[in-house]
């Protein structure tokens, strides 16, 4: 067994592989098919302060290896999910990050309070989801907000808790925008959320998607975000969560190299219910080949 | 459940683009009729989803599974091509099925083009039932397991849109028809999306349930990405359900249309 652990802001994972928020719901699902506590961590679906029903469907559309998709932060709300999961996820031996969307500045403050008062490990706040009117990205898309949003929230933790800000990629500088985070107080930075995308069938003349616009996720986005979380590595000086198009452990290691400390991983968990899993064992198998500690390839890139 | 590795035994064209597939398993599970399997599309790294198709049969002995298809996209286009023994990777059993009980002795299945599939499986996991089933199809040339359907039931219907083969019409107006003397106890029914609109209006005129088999865009087939999701009304209110988790099977009353 390799050493696989990471430290983030003070929070040791047993490995740097996070389920990302929106792909894995609260873990139930997965942990039918296998033990959800092998997880490094598990970013919960976006929490909303209360019960949204998201879009309507079609809500996702396949693209070249890819998906886009526009489920609109469907979700129980942040208390149902305090009363009927959180407890539940505490019981397995892996991270618990709360990751919040509001439509409000005031709307995040009081989910920052909710979910540090009931006992979460990290705070991820989504200012970047692309498939809601208000609030999200309107928070995300400029430094100035995104620097006062994250100030606002991080005020709003109670306990000592890191908060994670997710950058938007639908941005014209993520290295601006992870400046920003880094100046409001952010702990860590996780990047990328998905790209503004669509997709149209020819056929009906229509976009595939009900609300004509998504997010685009899957390998395709995969040298974007690596170019950007390179970008941010060089930026600043908090840790980095790389996000985007991770299948493997050969693409854990090319974020990893490029300055990510975790990843999450999202889409694969779609496309295969266990991928999470094999790349953890794939990962073991690679540092314990090349006789190596995960952290030794943290930022390691030759330029 | 489980995801675990599929040899591809058999991959025939029924008809037109209609195939159908067995597929071996060394981890078989026990299948409720009505429920799918997710498969992945081998040797195609662009279509990162897997597909979700009814299990029409399933033989934990024999540690098989079949499925039917239709052509309709990159896909199954993909997966019409595959020879016997390649391998894919599966998801199944997902889903909720069609659930029957004593009360329910004559069953009217409702079957429209490749919604007829996931009804087949209905026979073999409630044998001891009396069966009418009404299939509809384009045309003559569509028509697909009319042989297999009609050894199981103790009537068969067959209506085509363009009266090619059997009466001529939708199900639904086969339905109308014969409703009255098959007196069904509950109806399983599996199609086209726009017949559930009119077969709703019409059997809001009866006290049987009809449990529909739906179909939505979906991807991790287990609950977890809500993409899949489908509007019902439960105590007078509108919200979504999973087609994956909660479904495929609705009862159509609930199914907002």
């Amino acid at each position: 067994m390799a050493d696989l652990k990471v430290k983030l802001c003070g929070v040791t994972f047993k490995n740097p592989i996070i389920a990302a928020s929106g792909t894995f719901g609260f873990g139930r699902e997965y942990a039918e098919f296998y033990n959800i506590s092998e997880l490094g961590g598990i970013s919960t679906k976006g929490l909303t302060l209360k019960r949204r029903e998201g879009n309507p469907p079609p809500r996702i559309a396949e693209t070249t290896s890819g998906i886009i998709n526009s489920v609109g932060l469907q979700n129980p709300g942040v208390d149902a999910f305090i009363e009927n999961d959180l407890n539940w996820l505490k019981q397995h031996n892996t991270v618990i990050i709360a990751n919040i969307a509001g439509d409000t500045e005031e709307d995040y403050c009081k989910m920052a309070e909710k979910v540090s008062a009931a006992g979460v490990d990290m705070i991820e706040l989504n200012i970047s989801c692309p498939n809601v009117k208000k609030g999200g990205l309107a928070f995300g898309s400029d430094a100035v907000s995104i620097k006062s949003i994250t100030a606002a929230v991080k005020q709003s933790i109670s306990g000592g808790i890191p908060l994670i800000v997710k950058l938007s990629p639908n941005v014209t500088s993520i290295s601006a925008a992870a400046e920003a985070a880094q100046a409001g107080g952010a702990d860590c930075i996780s990047l990328i959320n998905t790209i503004g995308a669509m997709a149209v069938d020819i056929k009906s003349k229509r976009p595939v998607l009900a609300n004509v616009f998504g997010g685009l996720s899957g390998p395709c986005v995969k040298p974007v975000a690596l170019k950007m979380v390179y970008e941010c590595s060089r930026a600043v000086t908090i840790p980095i969560i790389g996000i985007g198009g991770i299948t493997c452990a050969q693409d854990v290691i090319e974020f990893m190299l490029c300055g990510a400390t975790a990843v999450q991983v999202g889409t694969a968990n779609l496309s295969s219910i266990c991928a999470s899993k094999k790349i953890i064992d794939d990962l073991n198998a690679y540092c314990d080949d090349n006789k190596i500690k995960i952290t030794d390839i943290i930022g390691g890139l030759i330029v | 459940m489980t995801e675990t590795d599929f040899t591809v035994i058999e991959n025939i064209k029924l008809c037109g683009d209609v195939f159908k597939m067995i597929l071996k398993t060394e981890n078989p599970q026990d299948v409720i009729c009505g429920q799918f399997i997710n498969i992945s599309i081998p040797c195609r790294n662009d279509l990162i989803l897997k597909r979700p198709f009814a299990v029409m049969d399933s033989d934990k002995g024999k540690k098989t599974v079949t499925i039917c298809y239709k052509v309709v996209g990159k896909g199954t286009d993909s997966l019409s091509r595959l020879k016997g023994g390649e391998v894919l990777s599966g998801v199944y059993p997902l889903g909720n099925g069609f659930k029957l009980d004593g009360s329910h002795k004559t069953v009217l299945l409702l079957g429209g083009g490749i919604g007829i599939f996931p009804l087949f499986s209905v026979f073999k996991c409630y044998p001891d039932k009396k069966y009418h089933t009404i299939l509809g199809f384009k045309n003559k040339e569509s028509v697909v397991l009319s042989g297999d359907f009609e050894q199981f039931s103790k009537e068969l219907l067959i209506c085509t849109d363009d009266g090619s083969m059997g009466a001529k019409g939708f199900i639904t107006d086969s339905l109308k028809r014969n409703i009255d003397r098959i007196k069904p106890d509950i109806i399983l029914c599996c199609g086209p999306s726009q017949m559930y609109k009119p077969l709703k209006d019409f059997m809001s005129g009866y006290d049987i349930p009809v449990y529909v088999s739906l179909e939505e865009r979906m991807a991790c087939g287990i609950g977890a990405c809500l993409v899949c999701n489908c509007a019902v009304t439960e105590n007078g209110k509108q919200h979504y359900k999973r087609v994956c988790k909660d479904g495929p099977v609705f009862n159509l009353k609930e199914v907002a249309l």
